[in-house]
């Protein structure tokens, strides 16, 4: 049988425990404290321990995707074949406008976009809890990932950095709760803001109330507010109610391996060469 | 010679048949805690497989929740607590959250050693889905104050219902361990 002391220990404990978990909740919250420096010089240590027991399971998922993909080969062959061709025709036509353009920016002295480039990594982790939808990436400052930085792979937007220790980062996803994402439709350029409710098909909000919207159309980044570059697939309009627009994502949120992180220098109005 | 009266200090540890005092066994009493670490760090791998996509298994609360309720003595407040931290750590959720319903878990499921210990698998399975909604609903309310939204519950309940489906794959060979553990002791 346990002693009295030992009880007593033990009561005090659990009450003590309960205490600094409210209080980290609370801290957390309003951001008091260095909650979030902590949070991040933990992610670091974490990450690369997940980077490594990840690493089996990352090659038994290649593994079953190598199967699964010998299994419909012919079929796949003959869908690719079809694209190839009709993407052929596509290629011809872009050259053809790349040329266009080219020559149009040369007559107009238009400034170029601003460059992005792209950082190659892997996911580690992955939240799996039902209230926050995020990722865990084994990059960080050291490979210049940075807060706020987009994520995206071949298909489209993936999230948005929010947290960068030095070997490890924090993916937001789009369909997370506190994921907001300036978009626009692609056709008719009008204005919304994608917002995550965990689900997996977030809400077009803030659409112009006028405006025509038909489940299939494309939407893409706005860039208004300078965080992302504009113009990034993001995926199409998968229903539409009275109440409510939702989007179903390119990109396959649920299994993802490799994501490119996007180095974006955002516009500024201040010239930097010949700045005060 | 003078008799030695006393067979073990090991009493001392919690109210189960102890271990005996050898620093090899000391090492042994750590594995409640690795083996939790090491499935709160599983539930945290992005597996792949599409029906699992939306959540993964709360495998740690599993964990917690066998421990507590064999080995209470292995599995204390404050590494409830701890098993928490990290799996908020990792998923990137509010810091505490888990740490406070891993804490209740481990205090509700040793509660109910008296009740569940050497009852049929088939009750502690049934146990373990009363607890799991429980945690569920807590991790819920929380969620709901923390974020000052309605935070859809589906989600929550999905969770619930992928860890106790799989419950028996996870907790059998952690009864084993710890049953193992106590024949041990016992030895």
């Amino acid at each position: 049988m346990a002693s009295p002391m030992g009880l007593l220990f033990n009561r005090f404990a659990f009450a003590f425990l309960l205490a600094l978990g409210l209080t980290l909740l609370v801290a957390g919250r309003s951001g008091i404290g260095p909650v979030e420096q902590v949070r991040t010089g933990l992610l670091d240590v974490l990450a690369p321990v997940l980077d490594v027991i990840s690493r089996p399971v990352s090659a038994i998922n290649d593994v079953a995707t190598e199967i699964e993909q010998l299994s419909r080969v012919y079929e796949e062959n003959d869908r690719l074949r079809q694209e190839n061709a009709r993407l052929l025709h596509w290629q011809a036509a872009a050259r053809a406008l790349e040329r266009d353009n080219a020559q149009y920016r040369r007559l107009l002295n238009v400034r170029a976009r601003s460059d992005v480039t792209y950082i190659t990594a892997r996911v580690v982790g992955e939240s799996g809890g039902p209230f926050v939808k995020t990722l865990l990436l084994a990059a960080g400052e050291r490979d210049g990932v940075e807060p706020d930085q987009a994520v995206v792979n071949e298909l489209g937007l993936v999230g948005r950095i929010t947290e960068a220790g030095r070997n490890a980062a924090r993916i937001l996803l789009i369909t997370d709760l506190n994921s907001r994402i300036p978009v626009m439709l692609e056709g008719s350029r009008r204005r919304a803001i994608l917002s995550g409710d965990n689900s997996g098909r977030p809400l077009l909000a803030f659409l112009e109330a006028e405006a025509e919207v038909q489940p299939g159309d494309r939407v893409v980044t706005s860039g208004h507010g300078g965080m992302l570059p504009p113009g990034l697939v993001v995926g199409v309009v998968a229903s539409v109610s009275e109440n409510q627009v939702r989007l179903r994502p390119f990109v396959d949120l649920a299994r993802l391996e490799r994501v490119n992180v996007l180095r974006y220098r955002r516009p500024s109005l201040v010239n930097d060469r010949n700045g005060p | 010679m003078k008799p030695r009266r006393r067979k073990s200090a090991s009493s001392r540890i919690g109210d189960g048949p102890g271990l005996p005092q050898l620093g090899f066994w000391r090492l042994g009493l750590a594995i409640p805690g690795l083996v939790s670490l090491v499935l709160v760090l599983l539930g945290s791998l992005p597996i792949g497989v599409p029906f699992l996509g939306p959540v993964l298994p709360a495998f740690g609360l599993i964990a917690v929740h066998v421990f507590a309720l064999q080995r209470p003595d292995l599995m204390p407040h404050w590494l409830a607590f701890g098993l928490g931290l990290v799996t908020d750590l990792l998923s990137g959720g509010p810091l505490g959250l888990t740490a406070l319903v891993f804490l209740g878990v481990q205090a509700l499921s040793a509660s109910q050693r008296r009740v569940l210990i050497g009852r049929p698998f088939v009750l502690g399975w049934a146990a373990f889905v009363a607890v799991a909604l429980a945690a569920a609903g807590v991790s819920w309310l929380i969620a709901c104050v923390y974020f000052l939204d309605f935070v859809n519950p589906v989600a929550a309940l999905l969770q619930v219902a992928v860890t106790v489906t799989l419950f028996p794959l996870v907790a059998a060979p952690l009864l084993l361990l710890s049953h193992r553990m106590t024949g041990q002791a016992f030895a």
